[in-house]
């Protein structure tokens, strides 16, 4: 439910923004980081987004990857830094102290696509 | 993507792909940008007019309108209170926050399942905010995707009704990580529907450490009048807050 949310904000952000800047006709690629304190889940997100972009002339067939990025928990009570995908507390997952640093994981971005300048695809 | 074992020039290459250009746009942009960017113009907004914004979060049925209702029945004429309440369809929880008597405005989300900062600036639009001292905005009933969505309040509220089980806060941690303040309602059921509503405050703090939580019962008054401390306490802050911004400036 969630992950159709964020597509549908991905393709706005796409549309409005991104491809009138890159100066392309279609997108064949979307490349999507998403932090373990999104809760996104990436498998949800791929599936939704065909649904998501089916009506779009620049966005219709293009494919999205989505890539996890960790979160880095670094405990100031035990001296570990353990790393997570899915964040479920504000604790050392080690020692289970609340004296933590979250680093990186809030990650929410679009970081590149594959245009195409002319025509599109023909397969 | 070029493939390998091919030039950029082999005309086979052109015949299957349409003649087309393909290249790769390096990026780096935040997906819920333009939200940030409006949340912020609006704390900002509300800041400047010493204006406190709390905005409540909970499950259908959590009891967010009762808890709500009670609240701004009881904040007033103290303080001047409105509220803003999202749902995908109908009127009704506006008309019941109405019988308090404060400015309330019903935001009709359609499909969408939770408030965007823009929604409650069209639906503040038209209001003084130099008339109101505590902003409430009830985001429709959901706790995964409301999380994601800065609307900028001061206080995010996270609602647990007791009928809801103990381990809510553990099965929702992106909300319950992102909240400010966490409300147990619906604690004269607790016996009834045998919670623990130890073990329920035990879940919130397991999961977002020192977080207050407060448990109330709207319909008996529990913890109601902790609630509103927390409330006039924090409003103070604010108006202080927004009158050292007038005297500096």
């Amino acid at each position: 439910m969630h992950e159709l949310t964020v597509a549908a904000q991905i393709r706005s952000t796409l549309e409005r923004e991104l491809v009138p800047e890159a100066d392309a006709v279609a997108v064949d690629v979307v490349r999507v980081q998403v932090g373990a304190l999104t809760g996104l889940v990436p498998e949800a997100l791929e599936f939704v987004w065909p649904h998501a972009v089916a009506d779009s002339s620049l966005l219709g067939h293009a494919a999205i990857e989505v890539e996890l990025v960790e979160a880095a928990i670094e405990c100031g009570a035990c001296g570990s830094t353990s790393t997570t995908a899915v964040v479920r507390a504000l604790r050392c997952p080690v020692c289970r102290s609340p004296d933590i640093q979250v680093v990186g994981g809030d990650e929410l971005d679009i970081v590149s696509i594959d245009v195409s300048d002319r025509g599109t695809a023909v397969t | 993507m070029s493939e390998p074992g091919r030039t950029p020039h082999d005309p086979a290459d052109d015949h299957q792909r349409g003649a087309e250009d393909q290249r790769t746009v390096t990026i780096r942009r935040r997906v819920l940008a333009a939200n940030e960017r409006l949340a912020g113009a609006l704390r900002t907004e509300f800041a400047s007019h010493g204006v406190l914004v709390l905005n409540l979060v909970g499950s259908p049925g959590s009891g967010k309108t009762e808890l709500l209702r009670r609240t701004m029945q009881e904040l007033q004429p103290g303080l001047r209170v409105a509220a803003v309440t999202g749902d995908l369809a109908t009127e009704n929880d506006a008309t019941r926050l109405a019988e308090s008597g404060a400015p309330v405005r019903q935001i009709l989300t359609g499909t969408t399942c939770h408030l965007e900062a823009d929604m409650v600036a069209d639906s503040i639009a038209g209001w003084d905010l130099a008339d109101i001292d505590v902003l409430f905005i009830e985001n429709v009933g959901n706790m995964v995707c409301p999380s994601g969505f800065d609307l900028g309040e001061d206080v995010r509220v996270m609602l647990v009704a007791t009928t809801e089980g103990e381990d809510k806060p553990l099965k929702y941690p992106t909300l319950t990580i992102t909240a400010d303040v966490a409300v147990i309602s619906k604690c004269d059921l607790a016996e009834a529907v045998e919670c623990d509503v130890g073990l329920l405050t035990d879940n919130l703090d397991e999961v977002r450490p020192g977080i207050p939580v407060l448990r109330t019962s709207a319909r008996r008054g529990d913890g109601l009048g902790e609630w509103l401390e927390l409330i006039r306490g924090r409003s103070q802050e604010k108006a202080g807050a927004a009158q050292g911004l007038t005297c500096t400036s």
